[in-house]
C-alpha cells in the first residue's frame, strides 16, 4: 500500500516540476480613469524542462482586454531580465502578432488564446491580443532565469468593470494544453470617471450571442436566460416551458428589413437547464441571399401565444448585439 | 487488499493514458493505410459540421442531404462529386469552380498530413483525407477566428468511429 502511494506521489511531483514557471509578483492597478494609460508588471521565474531535448527562445505574451479599447493599437509590451541566458535584456519591445504568426495548429495566436483560455468570465466583447519578442534567445533544458513583463494599456471612454487577463509563455510551447508551460493571471478591473453607468462585463446576461466572436455571416446561437433578474425582478418568461425567438434583420443600407415573428418549429428555442437557445444561420433564417450584407439584427422573446414578450429591460426595445469580428 | 487493487488499476490506467498519448503523436506521421481500393465509388455521409469545437449539424436540417462520393478507377483516384444540396453557404475555396455541385477529377498529395485531395493537375486543395479515410472540408464564414469544418465519414459510419472497412463502398468491377 505505502509503496504505491509513494509511487503516485513521485509521479505527481515529477509532473509538477516538468516545466516550471511562476509569478514572483504582480503589480496591477484595480482601476484607472477612462481614456488614460496604466501600467502593469509581472515578475516571473522560469525553468526550462531539463528533459526537453530542445531549446526555447521567443517570449509570447497575450492580453485579454475589452474590444472597445481597441487593444491591438493601445497596448504595448516590453520585457526585462538580468539573468537571462545569453545576456541581460532591458525593456526589450515586443511586436503585435500578425495573421502570418501561426501556432503549431495553424491558427493565429489570438484565435488559439480565445479557444483555450476563453473570455475569463466576461459576457461582453473582449479580445485576446498577442505579442512576440523581437530578440532571439536560446534557453536550454535546465536553464533558470527571472524576468519582468511590463504591459502598458490605454483604456477606453466608458466606465466598465471587466476581467482583464494576461498570458505569459513562449512561442515554442504556445498555449499548451498543459498549463504548466505558461502563466495566466486574471485581473478584475474597473474604469472610472466616464459619463455612463458602469457596464459590468462580468454579469451573466439575459441575452447573448455565441460564439464570442461572430458576424452575421456566421452560424450563431441566440441565448436567452430568463432566470437573470433585472432590478430585482424576475423575467416574465421565467418558468415558461416554451420560448420562441422573434427577430428582425436590416440590410441594404437600412432600406430593407425582414421580420421573423412566427410561432413555429423554426423559432422554438431549445431549453437546456435554464437557458433557451436557438442556432441560426442568419441568411437562411431571414431568407436573405448569401452575399447580401446583413447590417443589424434585433431579437425579442415570446411565449407560445405571444401574450408575454421580453425585450431589453434597459431600453424597452428589442435586444441587439454588436458584431465582434475577432 | 481491495485498496491495493484499486491503486493497481489506477496505475494501469495512467500507464495506458501515457501510452495512448504517445500513440497519438505517432499517428501524426505519414504511415497512412493504402487508399487505392480498386474500382469503387465510395459514398460519404456528412457526420459533423464543426464550428470551433462544437458540432452544429444537429441544429440545421439543410445539412441532411449533403452528398460526397469519391471514386477510384484502376486503383487510382478518379472523380470527386460534392453536392451541397442547398446549404446556404459554400465550403469550397473561391478558386474552385463550383455552383453548388463540384464534379472534378482528383488526385492525392500524400506528402502532407493529412492527405490533401487536390483537383487533378493543379495545386488547388479541395479537402483533406485522414488515415481513417474520413474527409474534411475546412471553411470560413464570418469572424476570422471561427473555424468551420465539414467532417464526412464513409456511409453507414456516421456517428460511429470511421473505421477502415469497406462499408459504403460500391464495387463496380
Amino acid at each position: 500500500m505505502k509503496k504505491y502511494i509513494k509511487y503516485i506521489a513521485a509521479v505527481l511531483v515529477a509532473a509538477a516540476v516538468a516545466g516550471c514557471m511562476e509569478f514572483l509578483s504582480v503589480n496591477h492597478p484595480e482601476s484607472a480613469p477612462v481614456d488614460s494609460t496604466f501600467e502593469a508588471s509581472f515578475e516571473v521565474s522560469a525553468e526550462v524542462d531539463p528533459d526537453l531535448g530542445d531549446t526555447r527562445g521567443t517570449v509570447l505574451v497575450g492580453v485579454l482586454a475589452p474590444v472597445s479599447w481597441n487593444p491591438a493599437e493601445n497596448i504595448t509590451v516590453t520585457y526585462s531580465s538580468s539573468d537571462m541566458p545569453g545576456g541581460a535584456v532591458t525593456d526589450a519591445p515586443m511586436r503585435l502578432v500578425t495573421d502570418a504568426d501561426l501556432n503549431a495548429d495553424g491558427k493565429t495566436w489570438p484565435v488559439i488564446m480565445t479557444e483555450r483560455l476563453g473570455m475569463q468570465g466576461n459576457y461582453e466583447p473582449m479580445q485576446w491580443v498577442a505579442f512576440l519578442s523581437t530578440m532571439s534567445h536560446t534557453w536550454n533544458p535546465g536553464d533558470k532565469f527571472t524576468g519582468t513583463v511590463k504591459v502598458s494599456v490605454k483604456t477606453g471612454s466608458e466606465n466598465i468593470k471587466a476581467n482583464l487577463a494576461y498570458f505569459i509563455g513562449n512561442q515554442q510551447d504556445g498555449v499548451n494544453t498543459d498549463p504548466q508551460y505558461y502563466l495566466l493571471h486574471k485581473q478584475p478591473f474597473e474604469t472610472t470617471g466616464g459619463s455612463n453607468a458602469v457596464i459590468d462585463y462580468t454579469l451573466p446576461k439575459m441575452f447573448y450571442i455565441t460564439p464570442d466572436a461572430f458576424t452575421w455571416e456566421d452560424i450563431v446561437a441566440v441565448n436567452f436566460d430568463p432566470a437573470i433578474q433585472v432590478d430585482g425582478k424576475d423575467s416574465p418568461l421565467l418558468g415558461a416551458e416554451e420560448v420562441y425567438l422573434m427577430a428582425e434583420a436590416t440590410y441594404n443600407s437600412g432600406a430593407d428589413k425582414v421580420t421573423v415573428d412566427e410561432i413555429s418549429a423554426k423559432t422554438l428555442m431549445m431549453k437546456s437547464d435554464r437557458i433557451f437557445k436557438l442556432y441560426i444561420y442568419p441568411h437562411e433564417f431571414f431568407g436573405i441571399p448569401a452575399g447580401t450584407e446583413i447590417e443589424k439584427i434585433t431579437f425579442w422573446f415570446v411565449n407560445k401565444d405571444k401574450s408575454v414578450e421580453v425585450k431589453n429591460p434597459s431600453t424597452g426595445e428589442p435586444f441587439t448585439s454588436d458584431i465582434n469580428n475577432i | 487488499m481491495k485498496t491495493n487493487a484499486i491503486i493497481k488499476f489506477c496505475l494501469a490506467a495512467m500507464s495506458c493514458a501515457m501510452l495512448f498519448s504517445c500513440a497519438q503523436k505517432l499517428e501524426s506521421g505519414k504511415e497512412y493505410p493504402i487508399l487505392e481500393i480498386g474500382d469503387a465509388d465510395v459514398v460519404y455521409e456528412l457526420d459533423q459540421v464543426m464550428q470551433n469545437s462544437e458540432d452544429v449539424k444537429p441544429y440545421f436540417s439543410f445539412f441532411n442531404d449533403v452528398k460526397l462520393t469519391v471514386s477510384y478507377r484502376d486503383s487510382k483516384p478518379d472523380k470527386i462529386v460534392f453536392d451541397d444540396s442547398g446549404v446556404p453557404f459554400r465550403v469550397t475555396g473561391a478558386d474552385v469552380k463550383y455552383d453548388g455541385v463540384l464534379n472534378a477529377e482528383w488526385e492525392i498529395n500524400s506528402a502532407s498530413s493529412p492527405y490533401e485531395i487536390r483537383i487533378k493537375g493543379t495545386e488547388t486543395v479541395i479537402c483533406y483525407m485522414a488515415k481513417d479515410r474520413s474527409i474534411t472540408f475546412p471553411f470560413k464564414l464570418g469572424a476570422p477566428s471561427n473555424q468551420y469544418e465539414y467532417r464526412f465519414v464513409v456511409a453507414d459510419q456516421a456517428g460511429e468511429d470511421a473505421g477502415g472497412d469497406e462499408s459504403g463502398t460500391s464495387d463496380e468491377q
